[in-house]
Parts: structure tokens; C-alpha cells; sequence
């Protein structure tokens, strides 16, 4: 028999780009990285999730009622944010949801993005310094070390790139 | 001639139009089983978007001291050599998907280097492998994912092969 054994279509490293998870802290940074995200998800028709991680609350013997009432309106005022956000890039793209969760960001983000099977992760990096470095207070290195896909990382300074 | 030239162009076009305008594509390679796979999903990623890659190796300094011997710089060369051979040959790999790709070797440290190639190409990405680190790894600094992304002037994509 003259059969041609022909390598059949299978590579593995096909980018199969249909769900963005995009990491937002909702800071001005944050809002242009949602915005760079929403022209990356277009360039491959992905549909885009935005995620905020709001700090748990820290509950003492000193917590009054006044400063508990105050932090679930803090959360309530951050989610409302993370809505009109995502309202203003349905505009120019529909297909964009929110999730909003309570606890550590840079864990919540990498759950989600496991949960929704997410095939890249977008976030923010501010340049840190070693203070920043310190605390840990940028978030970007916390995710991509969780991480079990791709993760985008822009910087400040990366709006040339749009 | 000129039908070649214009076919680029109108790629370049359409995904400006519908996205990120994604034209050079920095790709930097250990040359690790791992790194080898982010290049072939670089490659996947670069023709989906219409762009062209750049493969970046960085080589540590050489290590010549007064007590290196004449076979330990042998050696050290011969290393050389093989990675030379083995960056070309991805190169070859990658251009058979039909992706324009170009390499780059450098000496010196790794996140640098690779920054600067970006830099001097006007990359639009860099995308990178990373190894998940352990604590050893990250005290030394071995993984180079988080040192290229803090010193990159463009976007970073670092490739983890996705969990099952």
C-alpha cells in the first residue's frame, strides 16, 4: 500500500484564546490595563471577565458597628465601580462580564481564572520598588507565581502599546 | 516583489483595526524543554495576530579566571555551540508555521539583555517562559520571568502550559 502517513493537525500550543480573566485593582493603572485587555480580547474575539479582590475585613475587640458599616459601604461603592467599569468597554465590547470577590487578590484571581478555565490572565504591574517589593503590595509576582495559564503582565508606561 | 511586501501590511491593518496592534513579538528562550514550547505557542500566538519574532538567548558571561583550565574553556564553548545550534533550529521550526522569525544572542545578564532587545525593536510583547519557582529559585533568582518583567518597557505575557 502507498500510504502517506501525514503528521495529523494536533499541536498542542494551538492559542486558543476564548476566555480572558483580567486582574483590577481600580486604579487608573488598573482602568487603562482593562482597557489594553479589551484590545487584546477583540484581536482574538475572547470574551473578558473583570476581577476586583476587595480586602477581607479585619475584625477586632475595636471593631465598632460605625467602622463595620463603613467597610460594607466601602465594598458596596467598590463593586458599583467595578460595574460602571465594565459598562463603559461593553460599549465598544459586549461581551465582558464582572466577578467581584472578598479575600486575597492575587488568589481570587488565579480561583477564577481555574474556575472559568480561563486562557490568560491580564494584570497590572506597577515598576515596584524594593518597599513595594517588600510588602508584596504589587499584586502582579503573587499571580503569576499561582498561576496555571498564561499571564499578561502591563506595566505603567505600556499605554504606547494601544 | 511588491505583492510580497503588501501582504505583511494588510495583515498589520486588519488587526489594528479589531485590536492590539501587535507587529514584533520578543521571544526570549533558555532554551529548555519548557522554553522551547513557549516558543512554539509565541509562534502560534504571532501568526494568529500577523506578527513577526524575534528569539532572544542571553549567554551568562563567560567565566575565565586565572585558574581556568584549557578543557573548561572547552567545554564552555562547546556549550556554546550546542545552544547555537539548538536556537537555530527552533528558529527553523517556528518559520516552518509560515511565522517571520529572527534571532538574537547576547552575553550578559538575561532580563537586561532581553529588555534592551525589546527596547531597540520596539517590541509589542515579549513573551517569556516560567518555571513554577520554588523557594530556592526565587531567593536566587533563577526564574527570569518576574526580573524581565520589571525592567520591560512593553507588555509581558509569561507562557505557563495550561493545567488540565
Amino acid at each position: 500500500m502507498n500510504q502517506t502517513l501525514e503528521k495529523p493537525d494536533t499541536n498542542p500550543y494551538t492559542v486558543n484564546m476564548k476566555r480572558i480573566v483580567v486582574a483590577v485593582d481600580l486604579s487608573t493603572h488598573s482602568k487603562k490595563t482593562a482597557s489594553y485587555a479589551t484590545q487584546f480580547a477583540k484581536s482574538f474575539g475572547a470574551s473578558l471577565t473583570l476581577v476586583h479582590a476587595f480586602a477581607p475585613e479585619r475584625i477586632t475587640e475595636f471593631t465598632t458597628e460605625e467602622v463595620h458599616e463603613r467597610y460594607e459601604k466601602d465594598m458596596r461603592d467598590t463593586e458599583r465601580d467595578l460595574d460602571k467599569l465594565a459598562a463603559v468597554f461593553r460599549e465598544t465590547y459586549p461581551d465582558c462580564d464582572t466577578e467581584f470577590r472578598v479575600g486575597d487578590p492575587a488568589e481570587e484571581v488565579n480561583l477564577i481564572a481555574k474556575d472559568l478555565h480561563a486562557d490568560l490572565i491580564i494584570t497590572a504591574s506597577h515598576h515596584p520598588g524594593f518597599l513595594s517589593r517588600l510588602f508584596g503590595t504589587d499584586q502582579a509576582p503573587r499571580i503569576l507565581q499561582r498561576a496555571q495559564c498564561p499571564v499578561l503582565v502591563y506595566h505603567e508606561g505600556n499605554e504606547q502599546a494601544l | 516583489m511588491n505583492q510580497i511586501r503588501k501582504r505583511p501590511a494588510t495583515k498589520r491593518q486588519k488587526s489594528s483595526q479589531s485590536g492590539v496592534n501587535f507587529r514584533r513579538i520578543i521571544v526570549a528562550v533558555d532554551l529548555s524543554p519548557h522554553s522551547e514550547k513557549t516558543a512554539l505557542y509565541a509562534a502560534e500566538f504571532a501568526k494568529r495576530v500577523g506578527a513577526s519574532i524575534r528569539l532572544v538567548h542571553v549567554f551568562s558571561p563567560e567565566p575565565i579566571t586565572e585558574f581556568s583550565s584549557e578543557q573548561a574553556q572547552e567545554a564552555f564553548g562547546e556549550g556554546r555551540r550546542r545552544t547555537v545550534w539548538k536556537q537555530a533550529k527552533l528558529m527553523e521550526e517556528i518559520r516552518r508555521t509560515g511565522v517571520e522569525c529572527g534571532d538574537d544572542l547576547r552575553v550578559g545578564d538575561p532580563a537586561e539583555e532581553v529588555a534592551q532587545v525589546a527596547q531597540n525593536e520596539c517590541a509589542d510583547l515579549i513573551i517569556t517562559a516560567s518555571h513554577q519557582p520554588g523557594l530556592l529559585t526565587t531567593l536566587l533568582h533563577l526564574d527570569q520571568a518576574p526580573r524581565i518583567m520589571h525592567r520591560a518597557n512593553c507588555p509581558v505575557l509569561v507562557y505557563h502550559e495550561k493545567a488540565a
